[in-house]
């Protein structure tokens, strides 16, 4: 029992109580709420310095016995990080401050917003950390209230319905997703939610228990089950048509939020589930990844082709969105060639592309917030030559918009770069799918210069544009604006100069799911 | 007959009486108050009584039987008995203000209201078909007058096809019971089942031999299924809770479908026991289950009255409640043997607590918005933000998600599906939650998002707020610490199987 995790999963949602029942006064909350972010960003630091690379392993482990302790119904509450999850704990750390600190223009329902913002920022670690699948299933639905209302109260556009769409499309993720829970939990010689075996508390995991086990249902429908749940989720073509709605019409917060880490929800179960529970039981990944390759490959470029021609910058960000979480479907086929702890390197990448995906997005986001609260548009042919009016916004946004097409020396090369060169070696169809995602790094390349010239540089707003009349009067970053963008750009710089910080730890998290 | 017999029917006797008194005050009082607290004093007495029974202070243990071995207080009458008192206590309790302004004959509401309370309590340990019988018209006939006691033409019209349709219920419940009687030649739950367990060996002959106990089995199904809200008897279900006085829905929705389950799980599992039955029955259960669980759905999708769209969840919810009826454990394997009625068990606890809640608020807050039309509800946030804040717990536990009682009720329910070979029904129940999230957001959305469109001001009565303030305690408490109820559930289920 070492209580940090748990003081991480609690805090924000008990602030968020705290909100609701006790803070009237709308700038005390709003100091309230920052300071929780700051603390939790803190913890988030702490708890992943804290980890020890050596050792392995599950750990900072927090463990009570029978929190449901009915016969045949065995859930503990189980919670812990290890090498994959560690960094998106980070990430939700630096992403909820970010969001956070980025929104104390809000003043409408202040009081609710900042307690759903905390409550999703706890839920979603407790997602990363939980290691009990029925607890982990718990965080995962309950999810979907604060950003229910986050969506529809403060959207804007079609709120209720993209909120309402967000919400039933996850709730059918959780749908296949529960079911897989029970099929594998009532198999004999299972009957355990316990996610991963640690061994210091006599807890074996369902990995392990899978090779032996003699499943209610075939071990192919379980996975399935399990892959098109998470595929919802990341979102994989062509399970991902809530995501640009609900991205558009989100407020900037929320989309922060929602790309950079409830997106990698998908992912994390990705490799928590669908890798760790069946790379050793008697499913057959021979047919399965090529699947997925090819699925990961249309994404890639299905998402960058669509992206080229959206004329709304948010909702040209959130389909560029699709096409990058295609990259980690196609780092993660290469599971089926790896043997030896030499060949993690693009399952590594994926991991490490989880990551890179939620700072470089979520500073996209942030700053199309920052740009659209100053032209009250977002339709790329009424902006143009905002440069001169807000060099600053600008200089991040070229470096989001770098980091996104993956320039050396930025996180998003790094990560992209392991995918393609693990994925390759794997050869066949394989290959081939690489060569066709590398060819989404060049659209990618396309349409974010395009949009940046487009709404950056290039002429002054035309006169038609609404955007023309104050053109004059446009202002740059505001100084409480600068906090929430630099936390999400120093992890864009640290990890592409330095990506080791990272791929080591994620290193130990895959090698052990590999039980190499 | 003992003095023991009596005390076992001691809750009972104690609300009848209660009932009677409640008409009797009635002539002489003129402040109604008083009645409605007679009636939770009465209530309350015979919760005490109740516990009593099952602390071993009045009997020396739960399992044993009164008058002729037709009545049994056994665990899982405990159970439903605590239900019950306790949902006509929130019932009561919080209707006070409704009925003072809503209801001219306000004794008679009560005493009838009580009456039929007296009868669900009899329906759950009743182990003998006539005392079965005679228990669910002592239900059902109060609730005909109680429907119409509201004061417009609707109530009246639902009224009356409540009577018709209770009627052709119990008709084909009676009927189902003659069969039963006369294949198996006694009335008692212990007679049948010995004689269905001693027949015959081979599953094709227990069929064969027995085919008239089959139709009889079927025939008490669907009678039952009145009770549940369940298809094919569900038509009833929306225009008598929308034209019934709301405190009576909430009953209905509540406590009548659990008296209804308490029924269903006794015969499946004190007559018939583990046999061949029980595969026939668990198809007939999944069949009703699908079409209760997407009619209920599909109807509410579309529904404006918010009366009418949890009359239609209730039957969705029936459905739901079915998958952990239909989940038996044929077979005897595994560890968790008796995982579907255990489910149903506490789905019931944990509907009670959710189901209650959004019903009293929409009494309370209807009363001031003068509507039950859904726009009506527009900017409630604003105007009672507390209020809005448990109608929200109590829906978001309707469409179950955590940390609600509902989502682990549907959890349980899954589970024991899964367990029993019925995956696809546990994937029918899931996708129906999905559409059920459809009509639920409506709610939330008009409360929390839409424009407040009248002036009203929003005024709840004390009683309400806090009857409404336990169930969403009770409502996340359950969510959170399932095995609270889960345990009492095991052990009150094992009390009624027969093997």
């Amino acid at each position: 029992m070492n209580g940090l995790i748990s003081i991480i999963v609690f805090i924000p949602i008990l602030a968020s109580i705290i909100i609701l029942a006790l803070l009237r006064n709308d700038k005390l909350i709003r100091r309230f709420s920052f300071s929780i972010v700051s603390i939790e960003l803190i913890l988030t630091i702490f708890a992943f310095s804290l980890y020890d690379k050596a050792k392995g392993g599950i750990q900072l482990v927090d463990f009570i016995e029978g929190w449901i302790p009915i016969k045949g119904f065995n859930a503990n509450y189980l919670v812990g990080i290890d090498g994959l999850s560690a960094p998106l704990v980070l990430l939700s750390g630096i992403l909820g401050a970010a969001a956070v600190w980025g929104s104390w223009r809000i003043k409408n329902r202040v009081k609710e917003y900042f307690a759903l913002l905390l409550f999703l920022q706890g839920v979603v670690i407790g997602v990363f950390v939980s290691l009990d699948l029925l607890l982990f299933f718990i965080f995962w639905e309950a999810e979907l209230i604060p950003m229910y209302f986050l969506i529809s109260i403060w959207g804007s556009g079609r709120a209720h319905y993209s909120a309402a769409k967000f919400v039933i499309f996850t709730l059918f993720a959780g749908a296949l997703l529960i079911i897989g829970i029970l099929a594998i939990y009532l198999s004999q010689g299972i009957n355990s939610f316990t996610m991963v075996s640690i061994p210091e508390l006599n807890l074996q995991g369902i990995p392990e228990l899978m090779a032996g086990a003699n499943l209610l249902i075939p071990v192919s429908i379980i996975f399935w089950l399990f892959f098109i749940s998470f595929a919802i989720k990341l979102p994989l073509w062509p399970l991902h048509s809530w995501l640009p709605d609900a991205h558009t019409d989100a407020p900037t917060a929320v989309s922060v939020m929602l790309a950079g880490i409830l997106l990698k929800m998908g992912g994390y179960g990705i490799f928590r589930i669908s890798l760790g529970f069946f790379k050793n039981s008697s499913f057959n990944f021979d047919i399965a990844a090529p699947i997925l390759v090819i699925l990961g490959a249309i994404s890639v470029i299905y998402g960058a082709i669509l992206t080229i021609r959206q004329t709304d910058l948010k909702r040209l960000i959130a389909f560029s969105s699709v096409s990058h979480m295609g990259y980690v479907i196609i780092g993660f086929s290469s599971l089926i060639s790896v043997v030896s702890i030499n060949d993690t390197l693009a399952l590594n990448g994926a991991a490490l592309q989880l990551f890179t995906h939620g700072t470089i997005t979520g500073l996209a986001f942030l700053l199309v917030g920052l740009v659209y609260d100053r032209t009250h548009t977002r339709y790329i042919p009424d902006l143009g030559g905002l440069t001169s009016k807000m060099p600053i916004i600008a200089v991040f946004f070229l470096i989001a918009g770098f980091g996104s097409l993956g320039l050396p020396g930025l996180s998003g090369f790094v990560a992209e770069l392991m995918i393609f060169l693990g994925t390759f070696q794997v050869g066949n169809i394989f290959a081939i799918a690489t060569v066709i995602g590398v060819f989404g790094v060049v659209l990618a390349a396309g349409y974010t210069l395009w949009m940046i010239q487009r709404s950056f540089f290039g002429n002054k707003p035309s006169k038609e544009s609404p955007v023309s009349k104050d053109f004059e009067t446009l202002s740059d970053m505001h100084i409480l604006d600068v906090l929430p963008v630099l936390v999400l750009t120093i992890p864009i710089f640290v990890v592409g100069i330095y990506p080791r910080l990272l791929t080591d730890i994620i290193e130990i998290g895959i090698r052990e799911m590999f039980l190499l | 007959m003992s003095f023991q017999d009596f005390l076992i029917i001691s809750p009972e006797i104690v609300i009848s009486f209660t009932a009677i008194s409640v008409f009797l005050l009635d002539l002489f009082i003129n402040n109604k108050k008083f009645l409605v607290n007679v009636s939770i004093a009465g209530l309350l007495f015979s919760f005490i009584l109740t516990l009593g029974l099952s602390n071993g202070w009045l009997i020396e243990s739960p399992g044993v039987y009164a008058f002729f071995s037709s009545i049994k207080l056994d665990e899982f009458s405990l159970f439903f008995k605590v239900l019950i008192i306790l949902s006509g206590v929130a019932v009561i309790g919080s209707s006070g203000e409704y009925i003072s302004s809503n209801i001219e004959s306000k004794g008679e509401f009560l005493g009838l209201l009580l009456l039929s309370i007296t009868g669900m309590l009899l329906l759950v340990s009743s182990v003998e078909l006539i005392t079965v019988w005679v228990s669910l018209e002592l239900t059902a006939i109060p609730l005909v007058a109680l429907v119409a006691l509201g004061k417009n033409d609707t109530s009246l019209e639902a009224s009356l096809k409540f009577l018709i349709l209770s009627a052709v219920s119990s008709v084909v419940i009676l009927y189902g019971l003659v069969f039963l009687y006369g294949y198996s030649g006694s009335t008692y739950f212990n007679d049948i089942f010995s004689y269905i367990s001693s027949t015959t060996s081979s599953p094709e002959d227990l069929i064969v031999l027995n085919y008239g106990l089959l139709i009889g089995i079927i025939l008490l199904v669907l009678g039952i299924s009145f009770k549940l809200a369940a298809f094919p008897f569900q038509m009833w279900v929306p225009d008598v809770y929308q034209g019934a006085p709301t405190p009576i829905t909430a009953y209905l929705s509540v406590v009548s479908k659990a008296a209804g389950f308490a029924v269903l799980l006794r015969i499946i599992y004190s007559v018939l026991g583990g046999n061949d039955f029980s595969v026939i029955l668990s198809n007939l259960f999944s069949i009703i289950a699908v079409f209760s669980m997407t009619i209920g759905n599909v109807m509410a999708l579309r529904q404006n009255d918010i009366k009418r769209l949890l009359a239609y969840s209730t039957i969705a919810h029936a459905g739901y409640l079915l998958i952990g009826v239909a989940s038996l454990n044929i077979s005897g394997i595994g560890e968790n043997l008796y995982s579907g009625p255990q489910g149903v068990l506490y789905y019931l606890a944990g509907y009670a607590f959710t189901n209650l809640t959004a019903f009293l608020l929409i009494i309370g807050v209807s009363k001031s918005i003068g509507t039950f039309e859904l726009s009506g509800f527009a900017g409630l946030r604003k105007k009672s933000p507390l209020t809005s804040f448990v109608l929200a717990v109590s829906v978001i536990s309707l469409l179950g998600i955590p940390p609600t009682v509902g989502f682990m009720s549907k959890i349980f329910i899954f589970s024991a599906a899964v367990n029993t070979n019925l995956t696809w029904l546990a994937i029918v129940g899931v996708i129906n939650s999905v559409i059920s999230a459809y009509y639920y957001l409506r709610i939330l959305k008009i409360v929390f998002v839409d424009p407040e469109n009248n002036q009203s001001e929003i005024k709840v009565s004390k009683s309400i707020s806090l009857i409404t303030l336990i169930g969403m305690i009770g409502i996340l408490l359950l969510g959170l610490f399932p095995s609270l109820i889960l345990e009492i559930a095991e052990i009150a289920v094992m009390s009624i199987v027969n093997i």
